[in-house]
């Protein structure tokens, strides 16, 4: 034993859960792990090899009522299965862990696949043909989704007739991933989300993708975009290099009393404008188009002493540093966004109107749209003449939350019952 | 306040903790171990309070700051399943772990400096990362007995047993830091789940747990159970530390965290 203690086997998991279910004939019943893993293995390469066949990598993604009806057909059939041969060993093996195990390595090296490819890009070859660019759409990862559905809705079924608090965590944790996985798989068709870009000028009535155009029953116009700034920093780049000089106590932030000792210079701020603008090298402190970020600095040596300006520029004028000396210059950073949001009018068929502001992580939603703060134009920042929400509707939604919620209590379950004593 | 603060901080946690390990083994006595134990915590608390104060914002965002509650967290959970059960090897080996990670903070400060951007201004923030936190904590203390369990290869079965606890916590709180970013993702980015890298690795570290809580019943008392939750660790670490660097993450929004 010692021996080989440090052997590294890990591969040996298959082999061994091989071994286990070893003792009987293969096919006999009941069915184990070796049952489990050729039927799914199986069923899996022969969609990859469909999805090699396949050319035309058509994404399977049924849309309403479409998805319901399979749903409702597949969910019956395996009800009907379940009802007619419960005590078979057949409907035994549905239920069996060793199916979801099997099943849950397959979706584990799908999983791992689609970690690794980068998804939904233009690959070419090997990697489109076998739609490994797009796993979730290949009919492998269907095989997955179906074998997962039936084992986790026949263990389900088989666990309800018994009441324990034990027993209960279980059926929140498999319900609420059932409910997640029919969600993800059915319900993907159903989404709709589009970009929309909207300005002061002109209300946006329709939305549009590549494929589908979409009218709303309201139409949105930006009043104003607000966007609020972090105070920009303010630190100092390696001329050779143009490095930032990479360490904490060289960045001056505007809201801090924080000074800059490097070398011999001890740099302070003095003042720092939100907004300012250089006219023939003067600093003016206004709130004009294109005016930036601008702070006045103090230098000090021990012989000398020494102000200036420095700004980090805007789309229309150049950003303003300062040499210390040959090797080294003094820049301000471009500011971070702290807040964005878009105060939006929305006015409805009936030609009612509504003022309403959206904000990044404060969706609004309106007759079953969501509408969200996506994007603006970065080059613009704050001046930015437009604003970009995204307008996504999932009729699945609430469902989802129901199977996020069980899975909650579900893991909650987890935490404090713990490992069943064996 | 800059780093210069967390490497005092940082290196008194780390002495305290040897000194009482070193004095604890010579003396024979637990209590000194446990009562660095918590020293060291109590040091590391009080910065993350101070830092927090500091900077006006949760300390949950960059790798860093996730690397110093880790250090918290891993120690505390040494501490306490140390009075649960006195596994001495055990509170070494964390409080050991817990100085690596202070030790790379301290060796790369670069990334404490940062302003919290819209997207990340959520109240789900603190939750979904704390969650996260405490289940790589619990995770790692899987690992650490894994990796002892298969050393000691004449008394596997305690190890697994001990894991197995360790392991089911770990994975509750995995869970829930899981769904916890999913419905802040619905608020932040319109949808729940978008198979973004971040995310997928985070549901590949979910899935190799997942394996090893529907296999271990089967495999019983096999040392399998043990290479399980090493190799499921790994791939936590790919999620938490590697995804950048794969060629999938080009286009990751989890990219602030980098």
């Amino acid at each position: 034993m010692s021996a080989n203690k440090w052997d590294f086997s890990i591969f040996r998991v298959i082999p061994l859960l091989y071994k286990m279910s070893n003792k009987k004939q293969i096919w006999q019943y009941p069915w184990q792990f070796k049952e489990s893993l050729i039927i799914l293995s199986t069923a899996i390469i022969i969609s990859f090899i469909l999805d090699f066949i396949d050319k035309s990598n058509t994404i399977l993604k049924p849309v309403f009522p479409y998805n319901i009806y399979i749903l409702l057909a597949i969910f019956v059939f395996d009800t009907l299965i379940f009802i007619s041969f419960r005590k078979t060993n057949f409907v035994k093996w549905l239920q069996s862990g060793y199916l979801a195990i099997s099943t849950i390595i397959w979706l584990f090296i799908l999983v791992i696949i689609m970690g690794i490819f980068e998804q939904n890009n233009q690959s070419e070859g090997l990697i489109y043909n076998l739609h490994l660019n797009n796993i979730i759409y290949s009919k492998s990862f269907i095989i997955v989704e179906f074998a997962l559905f039936t084992n986790l809705l026949m263990v389900i079924y088989s666990k309800l007739n018994e009441f324990s608090i034990r027993n209960f965590s279980f059926i929140t944790n498999h319900l609420g991933i059932l409910i997640l996985l029919i969600s993800l798989s059915f319900g993907a068709g159903d989404i709709e989300k589009y970009n929309m870009k909207i300005d002061t000028q002109n209300y946006v009535w329709g939305v549009s993708s590549k494929d589908k155009t979409t009218e709303l029953p309201f139409a949105l116009k930006l009043n104003n975009f607000y966007i609020d700034m972090f105070p920009a920093k303010i630190t100092i780049v390696e001329n050779k290099t143009d490095n930032i000089i990479d360490d904490n106590s060289n960045i001056i932030s505007a809201n801090k009393d924080s000074v800059i000792i490097f070398n011999k210079y001890k740099i302070s701020l003095l003042k720092y404008y939100n907004n300012g603008v250089f006219i023939n090298n003067k600093f003016y402190s206004v709130n004009d188009q294109g005016a930036a970020p601008t702070a006045m600095l103090c230098i000090k040596t021990k012989h000398s002493t020494d102000t200036c300006y420095v700004s980090c520029g805007s789309y229309m004028y150049p950003s303003k540093v300062y040499s210390l000396d040959t090797d080294y210059t003094i820049v301000m950073l471009e500011p971070e966004p702290k807040l964005f949001k878009s105060d939006v009018k929305i006015i409805y068929k009936n030609s009612e109107t509504e003022n309403i502001s959206i904000e990044v992580n404060k969706p609004i939603n309106i007759y079953g749209w969501d509408i969200y703060q996506t994007d603006y134009n970065k080059d613009m920042g704050k001046w930015s003449e437009y604003s970009i929400v995204e307008i996504v509707k999932d009729p699945w939604l609430n469902i989802v939350y129901i199977g996020i919620f069980m899975m909650i209590i579900g893991a909650i379950g987890i935490i404090f019952l713990g490992k069943k004593k064996i | 306040m800059d780093l210069f603060d967390f490497k005092i901080f940082g290196f008194s946690a780390i002495t305290i903790w040897f000194i009482g390990i070193v004095i604890g083994n010579i003396k024979k006595s637990n209590k000194t171990i446990l009562i660095s134990g918590f020293i060291g915590n109590i040091l590391l608390a009080s910065f993350i309070i101070i830092y927090w104060s500091y900077i006006d914002r949760p300390p949950l965002r960059t790798l860093a700051e996730t690397r110093l509650w880790y250090a918290f967290f891993l120690a505390l959970i040494g501490n306490i399943l140390f009075i649960k059960w006195k596994i001495k090897w055990f509170i070494i080996y964390s409080l050991t772990l817990s100085s690596v990670f202070i030790l790379i903070n301290i060796l790369n400060p670069e990334t404490y400096n940062k302003s919290l951007m819209p997207a990340l201004q959520s109240i789900w923030f603190i939750p979904h990362v704390i969650v996260y936190i405490i289940a790589y904590a619990f995770l790692a203390a899987s690992f650490i007995i894994a990796i002892r369990g298969l050393i000691n290869t004449s008394t596997v079965n305690k190890y697994i047993v001990t894991a197995n606890n360790i392991v089911y916590i770990g994975f509750g709180f995995l869970t829930l830091g899981l769904l916890f970013g999913a419905l802040w993702a619905k608020k932040a980015w319109g949808h729940y789940w978008t198979w973004d890298p971040k995310e997928t690795w985070a549901f590949i570290t979910w899935i190799a747990y997942l394996i090893y809580i529907h296999l271990h019943p089967k495999l019983k008392n096999d040392k399998t159970n043990l290479y399980i939750l090493v190799i499921a660790f790994v791939l936590l670490i790919i999620c938490w530390f590697g995804v950048q660097y794969l060629p999938s993450a080009q286009n990751s929004v989890h990219i602030y965290a980098y």
